[in-house]
């Protein structure tokens, strides 16, 4: 098991690596020079060529590459911002909160509300609840978030007054932004744990199960459930990359302060250190998420408890399995 | 020797045949399904009146008349007008266009690279097929929506570049389902069959290989479309992406924000259309995925 | 329509005054510092300036904090990032919240006059570029620092170092003695003293080494304000300096400090800017849009307990038409009339702004300092589709047979000004495509001759015409040596321009000169300025602007200042 672990973390390092590497050389293609935009309208050459030996712009890829590299991940250091001169590590470590309240939360009220729903529709089978609930469920995946965000603002906060349209000035600033989030990721693992639930249910072993006159109730419960469950782990997972980015969007609508606006901001504004930055950010912090998912599913799948605590290696190919979703 | 080529032949028309009454079979099941065909039918409707665009859209898309802007949905303008006159419905239509196409053609794009790499990698193997999925997990390691933003900021914004932007970042999905698909068959004694027949790796990957990963690429490709047509989408509303005054459905409702407590209705039908669109492809993805394959849930 | 506002208030950026001679006086003894320098200590509100009639019996208690301080809250469309003079923050938050804390040598009123902040008194070489400054000897920073000739020095040096589009007009400052410093100027243009000693703010040395790499975000500085809360993204907090150096009776317009505390909220969207207003979340709002500022005003649905002030916004929308080789309007003076003459800017008012703006009369706007009254009789490109297609005619292109891009970036107002322009042309028979693009595009391509026909864009003027005329116009300003954004190679209107700007060549005729051939040329025009509307709680009665153009609270008037 140990082992396991400490393959999924090494692993981890050449991905966050070329993750850094991937996103530097995109930068390096953006057009615009943020030295003449710094500047502004009637810098001469002469200036904007010292600005942008100031910057570093000035050396070869390779090398600028490098730098950069080195600061990130032996000082943790993102630089400074182009347009402010603040320091982006500062910046990222004060917004990061926000973004991540937004993510977690609706990931939490996603998984609460969806995979109950979704089981239950799958035990209820072909019954009204079951077509009620997928059938919201498929729209909920299909209304883009941003516009759902916006019809809730046009309820509860122009017509109800009951919460503030933007801004997180006090706490009830994050609860139209959480639950439009959520429901993306709470559709979707609806529609996952019913088919993960539905696949359980027709297994050999609920068969026998039921054939032994155990209970519906035990059979659900005791013996579906619990396997149900473990591939929904990893789609939970995955769906959070979907609020994580989708954070960007939310954040714009509400006016959040969270690295997303930073990172839209910083993108129209040619400011190349605070996009790397925030995408490595988001990246790393997923990239950990993600293995600690997989550490999760690891320990409570028994397949691959057997496969790694056991002393044989069985090559199984297991139907339906998929590495990393 | 000999009966081993007497076998080849005669496995192979066998799979083939299977093959084709294996979709049969998957076609039928998804003509009963009928949220599939409401699915279908919807975006195909939405397809037909795009492209129609030109020809049943009353007004021009980019026809102003300031005197008349604003106006609640009518008889004359049945979704209304906007903010300089223009009427709606007109650029719903032709909005449909713009935002349908960049679905389709990224996931087109996106499907022919994906399927290239990850027919590579899966046929391969090996060393080979650790570093592209390397790679690939670079990929995915960045949440989606923020890779397509960084391309698309590298790239700019405007039509074509945002095509390419989405492709870009919908590979990874269709490399892997190819991948997957061809590593389950890899083993087969077909691909063996054809192998020792002297079949080039090439003519194995087209011939046997493709036409049996067909299902699942199509599925994924279903899926994409629909989330391609999100992601443009959320890509205008944040700015990047196509921009107004083309009236991509995105950008309609970016443009529409500064309008949400005095004119809601102008927000309320590209996010209608929008939705549309995609509750019908996934309806049909659905279908699609239950009917080739009964017990592939993912 | 909707009715306008009954009692317009003309803040102190709708100058009345339209001065026909020169913007600036200056003695011509270059070495007495007793009569020079126009500038003036006292409050310079214009004439006209109507204050609200004020209700006695308003209770203003919900503005008042525990500690019995008031409290005003108003709003920014971005957060500040930074307040360090060198660097660039966010043009929104700073407008809004940085005029309160930092101050330079001298600033300018609405008229373009100077006025004293730091400095005291200039005085003028005869050549023109040599100014010897005199501060006051008695000016501290929130921190206790004395503020003397080697600050001054300092903060010219390190903002030219940092590239400020206006360092550049200088050469170097030079200390004379403690509070005397020399500023070496390299440009005798008209404007540019002001421009150099607006532009640089001044602090302590000591407060910039002390603070290390936090000076832009624990800023330290001498105005009659102070920061003292910062939530970034989301909130600011200055409270009222009660150590402020300045003598009461000496206080310049922008020291007032009419409320103890002020809050800013970050809020974006028109929108969410109205609900804040209406749910008590805030108590002012600059430059709201017209639509929502409709609510306020007097019969609209929330009007009660706020009142709304209008006032032109100094912004002017500007066309400019590109003249190089080789492009299709060069050497075309035809088609570039009919181009201009094809525009209805009534229309183009109507459609973009809802009639909610003053259409130009010239390259500017009228509040400009040195504008001439005589151009608002003459005719300025006006609207006549018949003339248009004559000229167009005449320039030997039947009709859809050109082409032009019109380029601008993804602003509301001018991308309407963009598709009102190409419906127009239309009409005309020239076809137009829109290039639109954001910003950082938009800024560097606005410099490459190949990537436009038309340009739309808007700027605003601080000080007399001619200072943005060269921002716009000069071949020395920029690098490739051509009449800016028009790209003409025109040396009458260099001569001209040059003559018009050049300090000791200034006169109403030269300027009026610039403007007749510019005109002549078709090769820019003015747009229209829009009407802007900011709505404030009924506790303030009298409004303030700043004139780099925002809300400048701490100047306003409320009720707790006359009850």
């Amino acid at each position: 098991m140990g082992r396991y672990i400490l393959k999924r973390i090494l692993w981890l390092i050449p991905v966050i690596l070329g993750v850094c590497i991937f996103i530097f050389t995109i930068m390096y293609f953006v057009p615009g020079d943020p030295a003449a935009l710094l500047l502004g309208p009637g810098a001469t050459a002469g200036e904007i060529a010292v600005k942008r030996k100031e910057l570093g712009l000035d050396h070869s890829f390779i090398i600028r590459l490098l730098d950069y590299m080195k600061r990130v991940f032996l000082h943790f250091d993102f630089g400074r911002s182009y347009t402010t001169g603040n320091v982006i590590t500062a910046e990222l470590i004060q917004r990061f909160p926000k973004t991540a309240v937004i993510g977690f939360v609706s990931m939490f009220l996603a998984i609460i509300t969806g995979v109950p729903l979704g089981i239950n529709a799958a035990v209820k089978q072909n019954g009204l609840a079951d077509r009620i609930c997928m059938m919201l469920a498929l729209v909920g995946i299909s209304v883009p978030v941003f516009w759902l965000a916006m019809m809730m603002v046009i309820v509860f906060s122009l017509n109800l007054r009951w919460l503030p349209s933007s801004g997180v000035a006090s706490w009830t600033g994050y609860i139209l932004p959480c639950v439009a989030s959520s429901f993306g990721g709470m559709a979707g693992l609806a529609r996952q744990s019913r088919s993960s639930m539905l696949e359980v249910i027709r297994s050999d072993y609920i068969t026998t199960a039921r054939a032994k006159g155990l209970s519906e109730r035990d059979v659900i419960y005791r013996h579906a459930l619990p396997n149900a469950l473990i591939p929904i782990i990893t789609i939970a997972g995955n769906k959070l990359a979907l609020v994580f980015g989708g954070s960007v969007v939310i954040e714009n609508v509400f006016s959040i302060p969270g690295i997303g606006t930073y990172m839209v901001n910083a993108v129209n504004n040619r400011d190349y250190p605070v996009v790397q930055g925030s995408v490595l950010f988001l990246a790393v912090i997923f990239a950990a998420v993600m293995v600690l998912v997989d550490l999760v599913y690891a320990y409570v799948d028994p397949r691959i408890k057997a496969r790694y605590i056991g002393s044989q290696k069985q090559k199984t190919k297991k139907r339906g399995e998929r590495s990393h979703g | 020797m000999a009966d081993k080529n007497a076998a080849a032949t005669v496995a192979a028309p066998v799979k083939t045949s299977k093959t084709q009454s294996e979709l049969g079979a998957a076609m039928a099941r998804l003509r009963k399904n009928k949220s599939a065909m409401i699915g279908l039918g919807l975006f195909l409707f939405l397809a037909l009146l795009a492209i129609l665009a030109p020809y049943i859209s009353p007004y021009g898309y980019a026809t102003m008349n300031p005197a008349e802007k604003f106006q609640l949905p009518s008889v004359r303008h049945w979704f209304g007008t906007d903010e300089y006159g223009r009427d709606v419905f007109s650029r719903i239509l032709y909005g449909g266009r713009y935002s349908l196409s960049v679905g389709l053609l990224a996931t087109a794009f996106a499907m022919c690279v994906g399927v290239i790499i990850g027919a590579t990698a899966g046929y391969y193997g090996g060393q080979i097929d650790n570093i592209i999925m390397r790679f690939l997990d670079i990929f995915q390691a960045i949440p989606m929506m923020l890779l397509t933003i960084v391309i698309s900021a590298a790239l700019g914004s405007g039509f074509d570049k945002t095509i390419f932007a989405l492709a870009i970042s919908h590979v990874p999905d269709f490399a892997r389902t190819l991948r997957a698909s061809i590593m389950s068959m890899r083993d087969m004694e077909y691909i063996e069959a054809a192998e020792a027949i002297g079949c080039g790796t090439f003519r194995q990957i087209v011939k046997y290989i493709l036409p049996n990963s067909f299902a699942p690429l199509l599925v994924t490709a279903t899926m994409n479309v629909a989330n391609t047509v999100l992601l443009t989408a959320s890509l205008s509303y944040i700015g990047l992406g196509i921009q107004p005054p083309t009236p991509e459905w995105g950008a309609m409702l970016s443009a529409a924000k500064g309008f949400i407590r005095n004119y809601p209705y102008l927000l309320i039908f590209p996010g209608l259309f929008i939705a549309t669109t995609v509750l019908g492809l996934n309806m049909f993805g659905d279908g699609l995925r239950d009917a080739l394959d009964p017990r592939l849930k993912d | 329509m909707k009715k306008q506002m009954t009692s317009k208030v003309l803040s102190v950026v709708l100058a009345a005054a339209l001065l026909a001679g020169c913007g600036q006086s200056k003695t011509t003894s270059p070495t007495t510092s007793a009569a020079a320098g126009s500038s003036q200590s006292s409050d310079t509100r214009p004439a006209g300036t109507e204050a609200k009639p004020v209700d006695q019996d308003y209770d203003y208690s919900s503005h008042l904090t525990s500690d019995g301080r008031t409290l005003i809250r108003a709003a920014m469309a971005s957060d500040p990032g930074t307040y360090d003079p060198a660097a660039f923050g966010s043009i929104d938050g700073l407008n809004a919240t940085a005029t309160m804390m930092r101050e330079s040598l001298f600033e300018r009123d609405a008229n373009g006059n100077l006025i004293n902040q730091i400095a005291k008194d200039y005085t003028v070489d005869d050549d023109n570029l040599t100014y010897h400054v005199e501060i006051y000897d008695y000016v501290y920073d929130t921190a206790g620092n004395h503020i003397t000739a080697d600050d001054i020095v300092f903060c010219f040096t390190r903002a030219k170092e940092n590239g400020f589009n206006s360092t550049s007009l200088y050469d170097k400052v030079t200390k004379d003695d403690d509070y005397n410093v020399t500023l070496h100027l390299n440009n005798t243009a008209m404007g540019v003293f002001a421009q150099v000693v607006q532009v640089v703010q001044i602090y302590s040395q000591k407060a910039f080494v002390d603070a290390g790499d936090d000076f832009g975000t624990k800023p330290v500085f001498t105005g009659p304000y102070k920061l003292t809360q910062w939530v970034t993204g989301t909130s600011i907090r200055m409270e009222k300096n009660e150590d402020y150096w300045q003598k009461e009776e000496l206080r310049n317009i922008y020291a007032a400090a009419n409320v103890d505390i002020i809050d800013f909220y970050i809020i974006k969207e028109a929108a969410q800017l109205a609900i804040a207003l209406e749910t008590d979340q805030i108590d002012m709002v600059y430059n709201m849009s017209s639509l929502e500022a409709e609510r306020f005003m007097e019969g609209g649905s929330s009007s009660a307990g706020f009142y709304v002030y209008d006032f032109t916004n100094r912004q002017s929308q500007l066309m400019y038409l590109n003249v190089a080789k080789g492009n299709v309007l060069s050497d075309n003076l035809a088609l570039r009339k009919a181009v201009m003459h094809s525009i209805d800017i009534n229309g183009v008012i109507d459609g973009v702004v809802n009639g909610r703006g003053i259409a130009c009369k010239t390259f500017g706007n009228d509040m400009i300092s040195d504008y001439q009254a005589a151009w608002n009789n003459e005719e300025y490109f006006d609207y006549d589709p018949e003339l248009a297609k004559k000229y167009l005619a005449e320039s030997g292109y039947g009709k859809g047979e050109v082409t032009l891009r019109i380029m601008t970036t993804n602003d509301e107002v001018r991308s309407g000004i963009a598709l009102m322009l190409q419906a127009y042309m239309l009409e005309t028979g020239i076809n137009a495509e829109i290039l639109t693009y954001e910003n950082a595009l938009f800024n560097t391509y606005k410099y490459d001759e190949t990537q436009f026909d038309i340009l739309l864009e808007s700027t605003s003027w601080n000080g007399p015409t001619v200072t943005t005329w060269r921002d716009k116009f000069d071949q020395r300003y920029f690098e490739n040596g051509k009449n800016g954004f028009t790209f003409a190679e025109d040396s009458k209107l260099q001569e001209l321009l040059a003559e018009a700007l050049d300090v000791s060549t200034y006169s109403a005729e030269g300027v009026n000169a610039f403007h007749q051939y510019l005109k002549e040329q078709a090769y820019a025009r003015g747009i229209f300025n829009q009407i802007s509307y900011s709505v404030t709680s009924d506790c303030v009665v009298g409004y303030m602007n700043h004139r780099v153009g925002a809300l400048f609270p701490a100047g306003c008037t409320y009720v707790w200042n006359v009850q």
